[in-house]
C-alpha cells in the first residue's frame, strides 16, 4: 500500500471486532508484519491496517516499528556489534531515544486508539549496550505508549541489571525465550525463566510457544505451572528438535491445548499470534489466517 | 455508519494489501529455479537471509559473501548445514531435517543464481580498480581457473576493448557463473589488465 493512501484512510472510531474470542484476549506481535520494514515509522499505518484486516485488537509492538533506525543499531544481535560502524550507529540510536519527546510515543498510542486498537506490550530487547539512562527512558516510553508491560528478548545477565529499574519504575518486564539450549545466559528452558522470575516480582514471561517446542520443552506444562507469571504467549507452530516454523496446525506446538487450557481455566494469559513461516502471500493475509486458526479453536 | 465505513475501508485495504509486492522476491527465469525459489520462500530463509541473500536479520550470515556458499557445488556443502541447522546461536537457524534431496538441489541452484545476480550487480556498481598484469597472469592459471578452459592467446582477440562490455564477457554467462560468484573487483581488473597486455 502506498503511504499516502494509508495516511489518507480514516480508521473506524470503535473496534470493529470484539475484545476477546471465547474469553481469550488475542493479539499480534508486530514482527509478524514482515513486509513492513523496521526502522521506518512512516510505515506505521500498515501495521494498523494489518491488524484491522486480521481482526486483532491489540499488539505487542516491536521497537523497530516505531524507532527510526534499523534493529542492527540496537545491539541485540551480537553479530551486528562487530560491524565497524556499529558504535556510531548505536550512539545515534541512543541519542534519539534519550531526546525524542515522550509525546512521540503518546501520538503513536493515539493513532492506535483512534483505530480502536491497543498497544498492550512494548517489545524492546534490552542488552548490555544500553546505558542506564537508556534503560530508564525505555520504561517511560513504554508507559507513554500505553503498554501494560515491556516484552524483551534478553539474557539473564541483563535481567539482573534490570532489577532496580523494574522496581523503581514499578513496571513489568516479560522475558521472551528462544531455543538456544547451549548458552546458559539465554532464555530457553523452564529453569532459565524461573531464575528471572525469582529475581523480582516485576519479571514475567513472554512464553514463545514455538521456540519452546523447538527446544523440546513442554509449553503446556510450563503454562500450567506459571500461568500467573505469564504476560502473553507467542502462538506459532514450530517442529521439535530445532525444526522450522510451519503454518499453524502443521508443526509440533500444542496450540490447541494451550488455547483451551487458557480458555477453560479463564486465565488472563494473552495469546499473541506470530507469523514466521514462509509464504508468498502478504503478511496481513497470513496473520489473518493464523488468527482464524486460533479463533476456530477458541470457539470450539 | 461506523460499520459501513469499516467495511469500505476493509475492502479497500484488502485489495491494497494483496496487491503488495510478492513476499518472496521476484520470479526466477526457469522452472527449476522457480522450484528453488519456492523452497527458499516457503522455508522462510528470506526472513533471515533476505530475498537477495544480503540481509543479515536475526544474526544471519550474509550468503552473498559467504565463502561456504561460494565453494558449494549443487548443495554438497550447504545441504548438510541446512538439514542440521545451527541451534546454538542467539536465535537458531532452524534444522530443515525433512528436506528431500530434490529440494536441496533446487534450493542450492536458486541460491547460486541469486548469488550470481547479486555479485554481478556489486561488481558492476563501482568502477574497477587499476589492474596488475602480473597478478592477472597468476590468477589466470591459478585462483580464477581460466586456464582450464582457455589459453590466453585464444582470448585476446575476442576481449572487447571498452567497459562495461569487456567486464561482462567475464561475468555471468553460464560457463563463467562460478567465477562471477566468487570474483573480487581487484581480480577482475587484474585479469583484464593481463589480457590487454597480451593484445
Ligand atoms: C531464523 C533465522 C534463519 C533462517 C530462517 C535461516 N537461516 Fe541460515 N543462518 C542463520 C544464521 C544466524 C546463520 C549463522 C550466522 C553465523 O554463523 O554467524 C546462518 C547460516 C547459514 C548458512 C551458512 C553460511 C556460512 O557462511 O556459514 C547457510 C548456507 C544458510 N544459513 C542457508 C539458509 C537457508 C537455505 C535457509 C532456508 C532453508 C536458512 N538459512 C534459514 C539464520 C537463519
Ligand atoms: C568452465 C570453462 C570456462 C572457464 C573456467 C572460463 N571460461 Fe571463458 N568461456 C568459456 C566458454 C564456453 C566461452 C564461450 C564459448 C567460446 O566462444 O569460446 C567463454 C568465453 C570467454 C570470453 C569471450 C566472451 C565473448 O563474448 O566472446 C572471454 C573474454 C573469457 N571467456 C574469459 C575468461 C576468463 C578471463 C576466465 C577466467 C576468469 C574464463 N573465461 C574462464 C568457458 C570458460
Amino acid at each position: 500500500m502506498r503511504l499516502e493512501d494509508a495516511l489518507a484512510w480514516q480508521p473506524p472510531a470503535t473496534p470493529p471486532f470484539p475484545d476477546t474470542v471465547g474469553g481469550i484476549h488475542f493479539g499480534v506481535e508486530t514482527f509478524s508484519f514482515h513486509d513492513v520494514p523496521p526502522g521506518d515509522p512512516a510505515q506505521l499505518p500498515n501495521i494498523l491496517n494489518g491488524m484491522l484486516y486480521a481482526g486483532i485488537p491489540e499488539c505487542e509492538i516491536m521497537s523497530g516499528h516505531i524507532e527510526p533506525f534499523p534493529n542492527s543499531a540496537t545491539g541485540w544481535w551480537v553479530q551486528t556489534r562487530r560491524a565497524p560502524e556499529f558504535p556510531k550507529l548505536r550512539e545515534a540510536a541512543r541519542q534519539w531515544r534519550l531526546t525524542v519527546p515522550l509525546d512521540y510515543y503518546v501520538n503513536i498510542r493515539k493513532r492506535f486508539e483512534a483505530a480502536g486498537l491497543r498497544i498492550y506490550y512494548y517489545n524492546i530487547n534490552f542488552n548490555e549496550t544500553f546505558t542506564d539512562a537508556e534503560r530508564d527512558r525505555t520504561f517511560e516510553a513504554a508507559r507513554a505508549l500505553g503498554a501494560a508491560a515491556i516484552s524483551s528478548s534478553t539474557v539473564l545477565s541483563e535481567a539482573r541489571r534490570l532489577v532496580p529499574f523494574v522496581e523503581k519504575h514499578r513496571f513489568p518486564v516479560a522475558m521472551h525465550n528462544h531455543n538456544n539450549l547451549v548458552d546458559p545466559d539465554q532464555f530457553a528452558t523452564p529453569a532459565s525463566f524461573e531464575q528471572a522470575l525469582a529475581m523480582s516480582p516485576w519479571f514475567l514471561c513472554t512464553l514463545d510457544s514455538g521456540h519452546f517446542t523447538a527446544g523440546n520443552n513442554d509449553a503446556v506444562a510450563f503454562l500450567k505451572q506459571h500461568h500467573d507469571r505469564i504476560a502473553n504467549i507467542h502462538i506459532r507452530d514450530r517442529k521439535r528438535n530445532n525444526g522450522p516454523n510451519r503454518p499453524f496446525g502443521q508443526g509440533d506446538t500444542p496450540i490447541k491445548e494451550i488455547l483451551l487450557t487458557i480458555r477453560d481455566n479463564k486465565w488472563p494469559v494473552r495469546c499473541y499470534v506470530e507469523y514466521e513461516y514462509g509464504s508468498f502471500r502478504s503478511s496481513a493475509e497470513e496473520v489473518r489466517a493464523c488468527m482464524e486458526y486460533c479463533r476456530k479453536i477458541a470457539l470450539s | 455508519m461506523t460499520t459501513l465505513r469499516f467495511c469500505l475501508a476493509a475492502a479497500l485495504l484488502t485489495s491494497a494489501l494483496i496487491a503488495q509486492k510478492d513476499a518472496g522476491g521476484v520470479p526466477a527465469p526457469t522452472e527449476a529455479l522457480e522450484r528453488g525459489r519456492t523452497v527458499y520462500v516457503l522455508s522462510a530463509c528470506h526472513y533471515c537471509h533476505g530475498v537477495d541473500l544480503a540481509q543479515t536479520a536475526m544474526g544471519a550470515a550474509n550468503l552473498l559473501h559467504s565463502r561456504m556458499v561460494g565453494a558449494d557445488v549443487g548443495g554438497n556443502l550447504m545441504g548438510p548445514l541446512i538439514k542440521a541447522g545451527l541451534p546454538a546461536l542467539q536465535t537458531s537457524m532452524p534444522s530443515y531435517y525433512d528436506m528431500t534431496p530434490q529440494e536441496i538441489t533446487d534450493l542450492s541452484a536458486y541460491i547460486h543464481y541469486l548469488r550470481q545476480k547479486g555479485r554481478y550487480a556489486e561488481l558492476k556498481a563501482a568502477p574497477l580498480p587499476a589492474g596488475d598484469t602480473a597478478r592477472g597472469k597468476t590468477a589466470f592459471r591459478g585462483s580464477a581457473k581460466c586456464a582450464g578452459c582457455h589459453t590466453p592467446k585464444s582470448l585476446v582477440s575476442r576481449l572487447k576493448k571498452t567497459p562495461p562490455e569487456r567486464t561482462d564477457q567475464l561475468l555471468l554467462p553460464a560457463p563463467h557463473s562460478r567465477f562471477t560468484e566468487n570474483a573480487q573487483p581487484a581480480e577482475v581488473a587484474d585479469l583484464l589488465a593481463y589480457l590487454d597486455k597480451l593484445r
